[in-house]
């Protein structure tokens, strides 16, 4: 545990100043780090982050990424007027494939973590058997 | 579109993660997958600190080794501190801002702090001392700034070697030396992967003055030492340690001039005591077959990173000298306890030399070791011959060959005589000579029995 707790802290600390880094490139853009470079380094973290999903939330991942490229695919063109098709504009909004994945998974992972945290506490606040 | 790029990415990432979160979180409740959730944040953690640039990057390693400090401590446990790791991150560290406020203004106080732990008659020498490892760390580590030493830097090492001769003496040595690991530092990142060869061989460097030849050789060697080290770990087969060190050698060999040699071969103890202890007897074992010769230069480098250790720094850990202490343990053999004897003393003699009372406290504690065992004169007069080839006009040799030492303590007068005066005097006049004409000055990189 004192480990996670070490890592979990780690992570957090690292994302933090990934932030902080991609904050101030974005405030203060020069030629020297292109975006291409910016769009590099949120793609690498990205795809360590994917490399750890698996099952319901790589698929829930997926379908929700797919949905926001879309949606800026359709801003962008809209707003450079490449081209207005509503009918793809529709599409594109259509959260459907976001809700689609199995709804029963994610209600049992709730409860399975709900009823583990309370036999945790349980545990924990129980008086040892003498 | 590269801006619709970066919106699609930047709009990726905070999903993901929010999906890593409800991963993880699925696996703290389930046992059997608890293991693999501490890999699964570190992971992400370094691809994530491999993108920080600078003073961010830093920050990250300083505040990611305080906060696993702070836990352990929270939870009734003794840090968890690996030294190798905390002086590998120094290394990568060290010529930023954070590193150098530390070690000038962070250090000293601690230092001095830490004097009062001595016992008077020894606190002057031993502050004093503390203090000019500082110094000398700030010098290393400043070279960057002093010579300027950035990526985009088209000077040559010619050049570069000029601006460097510009500088005071005492700073010169050490400027010189990472003058030379930067050189390898950059053949090597250009190289991607094909061999190095002929940084100080090549006809257009043919013109580098002599008095920087010694210093650029161990700095290009503390190159490739660190370039070969880092793919080593203690459980590492034994073809991969004897590949890593013909690789090491092939790449001294091929960029060194034939008499100067030693003085890159010398910088794969000092790399590997400084920054992979752990590696030390396991190089050790497979040095014999593949270059015998290697052998006691790896152990008198080793001696030089004794020497400048960090647990060997505070001043009440010297008077008597831990490094002292742990000579026999450290060394698994004669030959490596007289070449780490003979790079401690190498070590204290150059950092020292323009205060003789540090080497005069030290004779006190140490001295009957100094008079019985010939490594340690051989450790100060290679020091002092090294220290005359680069800086011939340095004012400060003579005084410390002939330094009296306080007091009126006959003894440690008679041995001082006998341990610097006359074989520093003898190694000026003969030794030097002999070692130049013979083309041998890589000679004073190792432990050479007396004559």
């Amino acid at each position: 545990m004192r480990e996670i707790a070490k890592s979990m802290l780690g992570f957090s600390w690292a994302v933090s100043l990934f932030g902080v880094q991609q904050i101030s490139k974005a405030l203060s853009p020069s030629a020297s780090e292109p975006e291409a470079a910016t769009v590099a380094e949120f793609e690498e973290v990205s795809r360590a982050v994917q490399s750890h999903l698996s099952g319901d939330t790589a698929a829930r991942f997926q379908a929700g990424d797919q949905w926001t490229r879309n949606l800026v695919d359709v801003v962008f063109d809209a707003a450079t007027w490449q081209s207005f098709d509503a009918r793809r504009i529709a599409e594109s909004l259509d959260p459907r494939p976001v809700i689609e994945v199995d709804p029963r998974k994610w209600a049992e992972t709730g409860v399975t973590m709900f009823q583990q945290s309370v036999n945790a506490v349980r545990q924990a606040v129980t008086p040892a058997a003498s | 579109m590269e801006m619709r790029d970066l919106t699609k990415s930047a709009l990726t990432l905070p999903w993901a993660m929010s999906m890593f979160g409800v991963q993880q979180m699925a696996n703290l409740m389930s046992p059997d997958r608890l293991a693999g959730t501490a890999k699964a944040f570190d992971a992400v953690s370094d691809v994530t600190a491999q993108q920080l640039d600078g003073w961010l990057k830093q920050t990250y390693q300083v505040g990611n080794g305080v906060q696993r400090t702070l836990v352990d401590i929270m939870m009734l446990r003794p840090p968890d501190i690996d030294s190798s790791a905390l002086m590998r991150m120094a290394a990568e560290m060290q010529s930023g801002p954070v590193f150098q406020a530390v070690v000038k203004y962070g250090m000293p106080p601690v230092g001095w702090l830490d004097s009062f732990l001595v016992a008077r008659k020894d606190s002057p020498a031993v502050a004093q001392e503390f203090t000019n490892k500082l110094h000398v760390i700030m010098l290393v580590t400043q070279v960057h700034h002093q010579l300027g030493l950035d990526d985009g830097n088209t000077e040559t090492l010619l050049a570069l070697v000029a601006k460097a001769a510009e500088l005071e003496m005492f700073p010169r040595l050490w400027a010189v030396e990472g003058l030379g690991n930067y050189v390898g530092d950059q053949a090597l990142a250009r190289s991607d992967g094909a061999p190095v060869a002929g940084l100080l061989t090549d006809p257009a460097v043919a013109a580098l003055p002599p008095w920087s030849m010694t210093m650029l050789h161990a700095g290009i060697g503390m190159s490739f030492a660190k370039h070969v080290l880092k793919r080593l770990e203690p459980s590492s087969p034994a073809e991969d340690v004897m590949a890593a060190i013909a690789e090491f050698v092939s790449l001294c060999r091929h960029s060194s001039r034939p008499a100067y040699a030693g003085a890159a071969l010398e910088s794969l103890g000092l790399a590997a005591r400084t920054l992979y202890p752990n590696l030390m007897l396991l190089i050790d074992t497979h040095i014999p077959s593949v270059d015998p010769e290697l052998q006691g230069y790896f152990w008198h480098g080793a001696g030089r990173a004794m020497y400048f250790e960090p647990m060997n720094m505070l001043p009440s850990v010297n008077a008597p000298w831990r490094s002292i202490r742990r000579l026999d343990q450290e060394a698994p053999h004669d030959l490596a306890r007289r070449n780490i004897l003979s790079g401690l003393a190498w070590a204290l003699t150059v950092v020292n030399m323009r205060q003789p009372l540090v080497m005069e406290t030290f004779l006190r504690h140490h001295g009957d070791l100094a008079e019985e065992d010939d490594a340690f004169v051989n450790g100060v007069t290679s020091a002092l011959l090294m220290r005359y080839d680069t800086t011939r006009e340095d004012a400060w040799i003579r005084p410390f060959i002939h330094y009296e030492p306080r007091g009126g303590d006959e003894a440690l007068t008679a041995r001082w005589r006998t341990v610097i005066t006359t074989p520093c005097e003898r190694a000026l006049s003969r030794t030097y000579r002999e070692l130049s004409e013979s083309h041998s000055l890589e000679q004073l990189f190792h432990y050479r029995p007396a004559r």
